[in-house]
């Protein structure tokens, strides 16, 4: 108890996150914090098979989240993991007799999360992009886009020897300065993968 | 609003509306669709929760003040009951034209094992 275990897992489909969740439980790992995109937080516990649910929802406030949990509750499922903005939403039947139930009795709305899902990485994708474009140094040239990061005059053109030396003791600078914006392209990279996938599945499920 | 561009509507939110024809908080109208149809259709938690969402984005049906803030009421609206009442008119023509065509089709049959 008490010793937590970070996982960094990327899925594009609910049932496989599902089927990953109940599979630690059973090697005695129990959900405790998921985020998004794919932080997931575990806690030790006794081992046995979690019938894991997920939902993909936000809300406008959190009384509404409460009013969706709550119904939740009156239909056995308990709310083990989720916040009214973090889109999925993880639940567990609260007796045994529901395990085999699903939350959703109709394939539609088990569809349209990734509708949901879909939406939202697409926003969060635009706004990775923006944030890349507006972290784009200055000096920064389409033309040469490796180059043109080194602020040295004339660089380029020294001699072996002394160019190896400004050109290591100038990398570190140029690191630091990218690092923001290449974490944006990756976010950027992220969030879009997840949103051709959630489309994917949203059009296949038809 | 055009309410039969609306139409058919799914069982799932046939059930619904036909349940919120009085105000029921979300649970209440699981149960109130197990009764109605003899314990043949259970809606699921998400389901439901998917489909309230649904009916009150279409303004079918619209939340009613209540006590407890955590179970919130829903009814059926104006708007909600002309679409079922237009679903009815809809799931009547269709049973009635099939149930002529059925008997067309016995007809002859019966006449052949009279003549037999």
């Amino acid at each position: 108890m008490g010793i937590n275990m970070k996982k960094f897992k990327l899925f594009y489909n609910f049932d496989s996150e599902e089927q990953f969740l109940s599979d630690m439980s059973q090697k005695g790992y129990r959900l405790k914090k998921a985020k998004f995109p794919g932080l997931y937080t575990f806690e030790r516990a006794e081992p046995c098979t979690l019938p894991y649910r997920i939902d993909y929802r936000t809300f406008k406030d959190q009384a509404s989240f409460e009013a969706y949990i709550t119904l939740f509750e009156d239909a056995g499922w308990k709310h083990v993991c989720g916040t009214h903005s973090s889109g999925s939403q993880y639940f567990l039947p609260m007796t045994n007799a529901r395990q085999a139930e699903d939350i959703f009795s109709e394939p539609e709305s088990k569809r349209i999360r990734y509708k949901k899902l879909g939406t939202h990485c697409l926003v969060y994708s635009i706004l990775m992009v923006s944030y890349t474009i507006l972290l784009i140094p200055e000096e920064w040239k389409l033309t040469d886009p490796f180059r043109s990061l080194y602020l040295t005059n004339g660089l380029w053109e020294m001699e072996t020897d002394l160019f190896w030396r400004v050109f290591l003791f100038e990398t570190p600078f140029v690191i630091l300065r990218t690092a923001p914006l290449l974490f944006f392209v990756f976010m950027a990279v992220l969030y879009g993968t997840r949103y051709v996938q959630a489309e994917k599945y949203y059009k296949s499920n038809r | 609003m055009n309410l039969n561009k609306m139409l058919p509507l799914t069982e799932t939110t046939f059930y619904v509306m036909l349940a919120l024809m009085e105000p029921l908080h979300g649970y209440a109208i699981m149960q109130e669709v197990e009764v109605l149809s003899e314990g043949k259709v259970k809606i699921a938690a998400g389901t439901l929760y998917g489909a309230i969402e649904n009916l009150t984005k279409q303004k079918l049906i619209h939340e009613v003040k209540s006590e407890n803030k955590r179970r919130r009421i829903y009814v059926l609206n104006e708007n909600g009951k002309d679409l079922l009442g237009l679903e009815l008119e809809r799931l009547k023509y269709l049973t009635d034209i099939a149930e002529r065509k059925m008997a067309d089709r016995d007809k002859p049959l019966s006449k052949q094992n009279g003549t037999v």
